[in-house]
């Protein structure tokens, strides 16, 4: 137990620094932001109680924001992503429910899974932020591109680091 | 009885969202721009030590680009000097400004609000509202300074604004950014009667004290006129590389104070 909370404190630390030292300052385009942050909501135990698990994703938004100097942005889409992941959980839940002592992982509940599951929190984030961002709904279409092309990235990025980080 | 706790202890979980919602927004909305938090502040010095330390590591990626922009720097200065010394000109009188450099410790380019910080700060003499610019050219201007670092407004976020010319005839306009691109920005306020071509170089107008006169800008890449007011809309490639930004100068103008109280007095003047 110590241990496994250990590894999500690490894991903490390390998707605030991976998106703000490396992602946040690769210049791709301009067209596709990636954030691999997402992945310490992703992988939360299941049975985590979802009260800290908004106030872990406050904290994590937080840290970004503070790095980047962009206040509260971060914060607000990441909360609204764990918000609404009890209910992603509920939405994709196998016919047998989920082992509750595992985390929702690759290894526990198969790529497939993973993939929607992780979409939908990515997909949820990014809609929320770059409109945030990009001030109401000026350059709609631009905005909505923007969020498609970086979510499949961030996937590709997510998954990565799941496997390199947490494969058990 | 079951069914009500279980709806309560519902409520309770979106109640605490909306909590955290309300908490974030008030950031959004207090924290941007000119006066925000220092809190969220990227010269604060937590976050500035671990960002100064990475980029050591970093640096080094860059270190051919930086050397060949440092050492096309240097040789326009010379060819400066050169020219100051063949004509003689008489040592310009009291010169107004005096240049801090400074180490970019951090700088985003993929947001719409863009930040630099730059690792001097209040112990080395910088304020808020100076001037700073690069090897090639104009960056942004200082927004807030803690004791060893500062932030700064580049060009590259929609909150700055900027008063710069036409090099060839003096005319002087604003240049904006819309967020697009980072190696673009927007001139506007250039009277539609004036001959314009593709190529044209844009540098600042030392209008607003902050910056010198003449600080290379960019180019313009395209332009058109806007029928209803009749002034040009221009696209202007900037000459600062944001990407590949290392190392850049505060500018202190020593006269500062002075020019803006006269400044101030003139508006006043004009009111009356």
């Amino acid at each position: 137990m110590i241990r496994n909370n250990l590894r999500y404190i690490l894991l903490f630390i390390l998707s605030v620094l991976f998106q703000t030292l490396i992602f946040d300052r690769i210049y791709f385009t301009g067209f596709v932001n990636v954030f691999v942050y997402l992945l310490f909501i992703i992988l939360l135990p299941v049975e985590t109680n979802k009260f800290f698990v908004l106030l872990l994703a406050f904290l994590l938004g937080l840290s970004v924001d503070i790095f980047n100097s962009t206040p509260g942005i971060h914060a607000s889409a990441t909360v609204l992503a764990a918000y609404l992941r009890p209910l992603i959980l509920r939405l994709y839940s196998p016919r047998d429910g989920y082992d509750l002592n595992k985390f929702p992982g690759i290894k526990n509940n198969g790529l497939l899974w993973f993939l929607k599951y992780a979409f939908s929190i990515i997909l949820i984030h990014h809609i929320f932020l770059f409109f945030i961002d990009a001030y109401g709904f000026s350059n709609f279409f631009m905005t909505l591109g923007k969020i498609i092309v970086s979510s499949v990235f961030s996937l590709l990025f997510i998954v990565i680091g799941h496997l390199l980080i947490m494969r058990d | 009885m079951r069914n009500l706790i279980n709806f309560i202890i519902k409520y309770a979980y979106t109640l605490v969202f909306i909590l955290f919602e309300i908490i974030c927004f008030t950031f959004i909305f207090t924290g941007n721009g000119y006066q925000r938090a220092s809190f969220f502040n990227s010269s604060n010095r937590i976050t500035a030590s671990i960002q100064e330390k990475w980029s050591a590591i970093t640096d080094y990626t860059k270190l051919k680009r930086v050397n060949d922009s440092l050492s096309a720097e240097n040789e326009r200065l010379l060819n400066n000097l050169e020219r100051y010394r063949r004509d003689d000109i008489p040592s310009i009188e009291r010169s107004g400004y005096e240049y801090i450099s400074a180490k970019v410790v951090s700088a985003t380019v993929n947001r719409k609000q863009n930040y630099i910080t730059i690792n001097k700060g209040k112990s080395h003499g910088v304020e808020p509202e100076m001037g700073v610019i690069g090897p090639d050219g104009l960056v942004g201007i200082v927004v807030s300074v803690s004791d060893k670092y500062s932030s700064v407004l580049p060009v590259i976020n929609p909150e700055s604004r900027i008063s710069v010319k036409l090099e060839k005839n003096n005319y002087f306009g604003s240049l904006s950014w819309n967020g697009k691109n980072v190696n673009k920005a927007t001139l506007s306020e250039i009277p539609g009667y004036i001959g314009l071509k593709e190529g044209d170089r844009i540098v600042t107008s030392g209008y607003s004290a902050i910056f010198p006169d003449g600080v290379p800008v960019g180019k313009i890449q395209s332009f058109e006129k806007d029928p209803s007011t009749d002034f040009y809309e221009i696209t202007v490639v900037l000459f600062t590389d944001f990407n590949n930004l290392s190392y850049v100068y505060v500018i202190k103008n020593l006269n500062s104070n002075e020019q803006r109280q006269l400044m101030s007095e003139g508006n006043e003047d004009d009111k009356k």
